[in-house]
């Protein structure tokens, strides 16, 4: 007796699919019928090989540790967020290690490790953010500066200029000083200064798209230039500016952990670089100057190494 | 290529006013008072509009961006408002400049070096240890905030280290701040601007006029010699010479325009002189011998003289770099308590930026060893050494040199949080303490100079691109 096909395929699909992309030269009897599609996402199938690099592994590991963390959070401290950020709470002293407080506290006495585990629900947003931003906006402008060429790339070209020759981290700590701490303010000031080296990268990349055949095609086919840039040009040219997403991310944290540091950051929410900006080094509790650098650092890290695995996976000639 | 660089040079200019502008827009909507910040505790309105006014604060807008433009082009950078009362902003930057300095030449000396180096290696050996020992390195000093770094360096050797022996090893300089320089005293008051600039000029000019002397001398006029670059030589000696001309009808009443008509006197007849004798004498090489000679002299002379006011301006005032003052001046305290106050901040400065360029130089590197050309050498019997360096790191250094410069850039202007942790007053010190009292003057000179640099670093690099890459052609 024969089942139908379509059936086996609808019940067993996702399994035979993962089974398909992480062992190399596996097949099922069943699965003859769709040689034509599996010939079509070979490439994906190399894709997921070169992403699986132990690196890559690592960075998705300790990405999803702080994912983890940042859903879980209420199940993972006993204190509540109230209890650790400043208009509820009440201000103390720092405390060293104890059973209560495992990593003793910051400097206005908040539990150093509910800091850190509320916080990285914070670092997922802020990350995040500023890389939409930069990576959209240098998207869409980049796009159209070298779809339409001529006067308008040289406008926008000048004005990339422009923000080029400005220093930015001043720029932003000016910024951040005219218009106030508040999180979300501070992160579209920082993803907006970014997205200036965007616009280049991207520029570059629709330069190269734009002369192919099938760009030409679209033309003749009467596309109007909305569907060619978005339609037939960005899917083309996106690979790179997906990697450039987590590299990104990567500097983003630094930066704006680093900008918390110097006393620009928003202590109204559980923030890793303000446990490091209020910890007395002299004589204080020491562990909230590490830890929180730490996770930042591994935060970073993560980032940085899905990125270069992505970057092996997507150009195989470029390694790092 | 000339015509290159001069276009860059020119659109520069658009920028800059384009910089002006937007850095005096952001200065003034800080949305901080000076005034209040400069007055402290004494509150009475009569003194606040005094002081108002004496700044020009109470003018419209557009009177106020103004003169700020026209303080610009004249040299004046304006006076610190709150943090360092009174001081001229040119002088503070003189004085915070070589500090910053100071600390960052050592990572961007050997930063390049060594971290090209690392990413050689790695590439050469890769997924061996030592590959994996570098891509640690890497990542980690990539990774790691550069204050987290700083900020422990400084606890475990500047406190821990001392609280564990007993106070045995103590560098109590390793986390204190550093005393004022002995040596600075007030600079001069001339504009300081203004005659580093001519300085410059005059020393350029006299670089070139050596050189083409040089030229005129060995060669019996070469081709390329015609009559329209001759005539740029003429104009700019014409105009040396009007320059010249202009003290004579004022009342002169002081050294310095004296020194000033000697130089313009001496370079506008070489000028003249030169763009003369090279047309006239085209095809006798012995009188070009001689018209050489002689522009070479007074090319000689031109460059020697213009350096004068550097040589006197260190002789009285010093260098302002703390480490070569203290040779100078032979003072061997302050010289130890300098070093002493570099070793960490340079230390962390050196990890943290090592990373990106190591990085950066094993992925092109690798890049490059995939390629034919590599083969081709390895097959014909090229020494394994040669491969590396000459084929390989060649082409491998045309992504990095733009990370090398642009890294150079950054660290000229200093690292605000290292710092801001080693309590060392150089330029990134500085400016954070502007950005926070509301220092306009201060803030707008200190980005205005650090755009400067950034534009001037891209032009470089860009140069520096065509002589690595003799491929890459710029119209």
């Amino acid at each position: 007796m024969e089942k139908p096909r379509n059936d086996l395929d609808k019940n067993k699909k996702w399994k035979h699919l993962i089974i398909f992309y992480l062992l190399p030269g596996w097949r099922i009897p069943e699965f003859t019928n769709r040689e034509y599609e599996i010939e079509k996402i070979k490439s994906k199938r190399r894709f997921f090989r070169h992403l699986l690099n132990p690196l890559t592994i690592l960075g998705f590991m300790i990405f999803s540790i702080f994912i983890f963390m940042g859903v879980f959070c209420p199940w993972l401290t006993e204190f509540a967020i109230q209890e650790i950020i400043p208009p509820q709470a009440y201000i103390g002293e720092y405390q060293l290690p104890s059973l209560s407080h495992l990593l003793g506290t910051t400097g206005n006495g908040y539990d150093v490790l509910a800091r850190i585990i509320w916080g990285s629900r914070t670092s997922i947003f802020m990350a995040i953010i500023p890389v939409v931003i930069a990576v959209g906006g240098g998207l869409i402008i980049g796009t159209i500066s070298a779809y339409f060429g001529n006067k308008v790339d040289y406008i926008i070209m000048r004005i990339v200029d422009l923000v080029y020759s400005l220093p930015t981290l001043i720029i932003v700590l000016i910024l951040v000083r005219m218009v106030g701490v508040d999180m979300l303010t501070l992160l579209t000031i920082y993803g907006s200064f970014a997205i200036a080296g965007n616009v280049r990268f991207m520029r570059s990349l629709v330069l190269q798209v734009r002369g192919l055949i099938y760009v030409k095609a679209a033309k003749v086919g009467g596309a109007s230039k909305f569907k060619i840039m978005f339609r037939h040009i960005v899917p083309n040219a996106l690979p790179p500016m997906i990697i450039n997403f987590f590299g990104g991310m990567a500097i983003t944290i630094l930066g704006i952990a680093a900008l918390s540091f110097l006393g620009l950051g928003d202590d109204k929410i559980p923030n890793w670089g303000i446990d490091i900006y209020n910890t007395d080094m002299y004589k204080g509790n020491i562990l909230s100057f590490i830890f929180p650098g730490l996770c930042t650092a591994l935060f970073a890290i993560g980032a940085m190494l899905i990125g270069d695995g992505l970057r092996d996976a997507v150009d195989p000639r470029l390694k790092i | 290529m000339v015509k290159y660089i001069v276009k860059r040079a020119l659109l520069m200019i658009p920028m800059l006013i384009g910089v002006l502008i937007i850095t005096w827009l952001l200065s003034s909507a800080m949305l901080i008072n000076p005034v209040i910040n400069r007055l402290g505790m004494v509150r009475d309105p009569a003194i606040y509009e005094v002081e108002m006014e004496r700044l020009g604060l109470n003018d419209p807008w557009y009177i106020q961006l103004f003169n700020y433009i026209k303080d610009f082009f004249t040299g004046n950078l304006g006076t610190s408002y709150t943090v360092h009362a009174d001081k001229p902003v040119s002088e503070l930057l003189l004085q915070i400049f070589p500090k910053t300095i100071e600390l960052m030449i050592f990572p961007i000396v050997l930063v390049p070096i060594i971290a090209v180096k690392l990413g050689v290696t790695s590439a050469k050996n890769r997924n061996k240890r030592k590959d994996i020992l570098i891509r640690f390195l890497a990542v980690f000093g990539a990774g790691f905030p550069s204050f987290w770094i700083a900020g422990l360096l400084q606890y475990y050797i500047g406190i821990y280290l001392r609280d564990i022996t007993f106070v045995r090893f103590d560098i109590d300089i390793m986390g204190a701040n550093s005393f004022e320089s002995p040596f600075t005293t007030s600079l001069p008051s001339i504009s300081i601007i203004n005659s580093v600039l001519l300085v410059f000029l005059f020393f350029i000019v006299g670089v070139v006029l050596i050189y083409r002397g040089f030229k005129l001398r060995k060669i019996i006029v070469p081709k390329h010699f015609q009559k329209r670059r001759n005539l740029g030589f003429l104009i700019i000696g014409l105009v040396c010479f009007i320059i010249f001309l202009i003290p004579l009808f004022n009342p002169i009443n002081s050294l310095y325009v004296y020194y000033l008509i000697i130089v313009f006197l001496i370079s506008s007849m070489a000028l003249v002189t030169y763009a003369i004798i090279s047309n006239v004498f085209k095809k006798n090489p012995k009188s070009a011998k001689i018209s050489g000679n002689f522009i070479t002299i007074s090319g000689l002379i031109i460059g020697i003289i213009s350096l004068i006011p550097l040589v006197l301006y260190v002789a009285s005032y010093g260098t302002q770099f703390r480490t070569i003052d203290s040779i100078i001046f032979n003072d061997t305290l302050f010289f130890w308590d300098t070093i002493g106050h570099i070793i960490l901040p340079t230390l962390s400065m050196t990890f943290v930026s090592l990373a990106g360029i190591t990085r950066q130089t094993r992925s092109s590197m690798l890049d490059v060893l995939n390629q034919d050309y590599i083969r081709t050498a390895r097959a014909k019997g090229v020494p394994e050494k040669d491969v590396i360096n000459k084929h390989a790191l060649r082409n491998a250094l045309i992504p990095t040199s733009n990370l090398i410069i642009g890294g150079t850039a950054a660290a000229l202007l200093g690292s605000i949080y290292i710092e801001r942790i080693f309590n060392y007053q150089g330029f990134g010190y500085t400016l954070f303490e502007a950005i926070w009292s509301g220092d306009i003057p201060v803030i707008n000179g200190c980005i205005l100079f650090a755009s400067l640099i950034i534009l001037v670093s891209n032009l470089i690099a860009d140069v520096m691109y065509t002589i690595i890459d003799p491929r890459i052609v710029y119209t």
